[in-house]
């Protein structure tokens, strides 16, 4: 039997309220908005999956979701084999020493004036590490994302933009945790800066065995560092292969049209057009070029048609 | 009249900040012929943006600007008048933005933009003129579009249209600076290759700022690479790809190459680019430089010219 994934996602769905608005607003319930629809994802250990999209397509949310940083209207979320859906915070700070969040903007995660150690260390000073165990953990740390042992003196403001991405991975790595997802977290870098923290991700995924939720819209990142890739389209995961097949025999249309931009002479993708999520029917026929009839009853469920390989579509290619 | 649309000679941009003098662009010559795309590549900091403020005379407050030459078409850019120099914006250089929302005034409607840039050029009849210009940019709707506030467009549509109104004013140089940075991959393609279908009808020259190797590749002629404020490389598209000179452009293509293939790991260059504010006596790149010479830290390497119009700044092809 296979080992039970680490992270279990089961047909989660995130709704937003928005506000009333016009007169229309005044009747019926609230809108609302739904930014993760019916996700059904696994992370097993020491797998790397990616989650691409375009912007509003929900990858952010669903990765906050699974860190329970928000909390899913649907569906259920278990860690190591425990249901988190509905932790209170009390709770939940315990699963959180077990994972971690890393930002495209890693000044945001450090806090402006305490220095590099400081912030490594406040991790540990909250579990009751001693003192002297917290600065060799600090160390460490440094050494792990290859930064120079004075960098702990060090105020963020000090640090390059390479440099505090490698603050932040390594403040994330303080509690050991098993599972990190990582939110564009090398989108802002310059190109000569970003392949050295590509190649410090991999290295610390290999040396730790942390499982990783890798969240980009970069598709050539996502096939560098991921196993598998799951596509997401306004809130609904339409594919998820092992990243090699994914990128060879793409078959939801989508990720279809998303691919052939990374191919001057791709087919065609359609214009991007509003998408009423309410209404019956595929979130992507509007512009899908391979819409059948059924298309417009109901969201196609998703199948398995290969090990491994997940697919919501009527008329796949 | 040299034939030129654009010709920079000795551009140099001193910013002075509380009093740190900071040289962002150092003498930097660039020329650009008529319906010429020439790709300007470069991280942050490197001086790319500050060279496309420059051409629009939008160089910050209190900054130096100093060239020998810096005209477009006609239009002699180093005036001081700042009367004139309102007259040559958009005119002589047209720009783009990477943020098409900055570029327009919120409260009008997107035909009231249209009718300042064409009411300006002397079309009285403007209304049938602006929903040409739309269609030319694969905008189906136009009327829609015209009777639209910008915040009612999605970001691929406000830049199509950002690039109709620049190009209605028929400029002789568009700066068009990271204009599909901030757009999701597959709108981005549609606007890439929206700009190798102008660059065909169009006859103005663009100079395209980019972080990305792979899209100046897709789109250029010839390819400026910057670093630290300087150009160290420009050449054609094909000779940087196939035979890249300066140790840097080098790095760049590796990486971009290795990404796209499918490599298990990606070629590093060791450290980050130098701040701008540091001081320097020699090549900016040299402590990055795994074939650094004894002389590249002694004094600035200049600019030098090697065959068929490439010129690189690096003392192994001295």
């Amino acid at each position: 039997m296979a080992e039970a994934p680490l992270v279990d996602v089961q047909d989660v769905s995130v709704r937003f309220r928005r506000r009333r608005s016009g007169l229309g607003g005044l009747f019926g319930p609230p809108p609302s908005f739904r930014a993760v629809a019916g996700a059904t994802l696994t992370v097993a250990r020491r797998e790397v999956v990616g989650l691409v999209g375009e912007s509003g397509s929900g990858k952010t949310t669903l990765g906050r979701t699974i860190l329970r940083l928000v909390e899913p209207s649907e569906g259920a979320i278990l860690f190591q084999g425990e249901p988190i859906t509905h932790l209170r915070e009390r709770a939940l700070r315990r699963i959180w020493g077990r994972m971690a969040l890393v930002f495209q903007d890693p000044l945001s995660s450090l806090n402006p004036r305490h220095s590099i150690g400081a912030a490594l260390a406040a991790p540990l000073a909250l579990s009751g590490t001693p003192k002297s165990e917290q600065q060799d953990r600090v160390a460490a740390a440094l050494q792990r994302v290859r930064l120079p042992r004075e960098a702990a003196e060090r105020f963020p403001h000090e640090l390059s933009g390479g440099q505090l991405q490698r603050a932040a991975l390594a403040r994330a790595l303080m509690r050991d945790p098993v599972f990190i997802v990582a939110d564009e977290a090398v989108s802002k870098l310059d190109v000569s800066v970003r392949s050295q923290i590509l190649n410090l991700f991999k290295d610390i995924q290999q040396e730790l065995e942390t499982s990783f939720l890798f969240i980009t819209h970069d598709l050539h990142v996502a096939r560098f560092l991921c196993d598998r890739v799951a596509v997401m389209f306004f809130g609904r995961i339409v594919e998820v292969a092992p990243a090699a097949e994914l990128f060879r025999t793409p078959r939801h249309p989508y990720t279809r049209a998303l691919l052939a931009t990374l191919d001057e002479a791709g087919e065609r993708a359609g214009q991007r057009s509003a998408v009423d999520q309410e209404a019956p029917g595929c979130i992507y026929r509007a512009q899908c070029p391979r819409r059948i009839g059924r298309c417009d009853e109901a969201h196609p469920p998703t199948l398995m048609t290969a090990p491994g390989h997940a697919l919501a579509c009527h008329n796949p290619g | 009249m040299t034939g030129l649309a654009l010709e920079i000679r000795g551009l140099d941009l001193m910013l002075d900040p509380l009093g740190r003098r900071l040289h962002v662009v150092r003498s930097l010559d660039l020329e650009l012929r008529r319906g010429e795309v020439l790709g300007l590549i470069g991280e942050s900091g490197s001086g790319k943006t500050m060279t496309g403020l420059s051409l629009l005379r939008l160089e910050p407050e209190g900054a130096r600007l100093t060239a020998e030459i810096m005209r477009a078409g006609e239009a002699d850019l180093l005036q001081s008048e700042e009367a004139e120099l309102r007259a040559l914006r958009g005119r002589a250089v047209g720009m783009i933005f990477q943020d098409p929302v900055g570029a327009f005034n919120p409260a009008k409607r997107i035909a009231w933009h249209a009718r300042q840039v064409l009411v300006r050029r002397g079309i009285a009849d403007w209304r049938p003129a602006a929903e040409r210009l739309l269609a030319e940019v694969d905008i189906a709707d136009t009327a829609r579009v015209l009777g639209a506030y910008p915040h009612q467009l999605s970001g691929g549509m406000l830049q199509r249209t950002l690039i109709a109104l620049v190009l209605a004013a028929n400029p002789a140089v568009v700066v068009a600076d990271e204009p599909t940075t901030n757009l999701d991959n597959i709108v981005e393609q549609q606007i890439l290759r929206l700009f190798r279908r102008l660059r065909q009808t169009e006859d103005a020259a663009f100079l395209f700022i980019t972080h990305d190797m792979t899209v100046a590749a897709s789109l250029c002629d010839r390819i400026a690479v910057m670093y630290a404020g300087e150009v160290v490389e420009i050449g054609t598209t094909a000779q940087l790809f196939e035979d890249p000179l300066h140790p840097y452009t080098a790095a760049l293509i590796a990486t971009a190459r290795a990404l796209e293939g499918e490599a298990e790991r990606l070629p590093e260059l060791p450290g980050e680019p130098p701040s701008i504010a540091e001081p320097r006596t020699g090549c900016a790149f040299a402590s990055r430089c795994a074939r650094r010479l004894e002389g590249c830290t002694l004094a600035p390497v200049p600019m030098i010219p090697l065959e068929g119009g490439r010129r690189v700044r690096c003392l192994l092809h001295g």
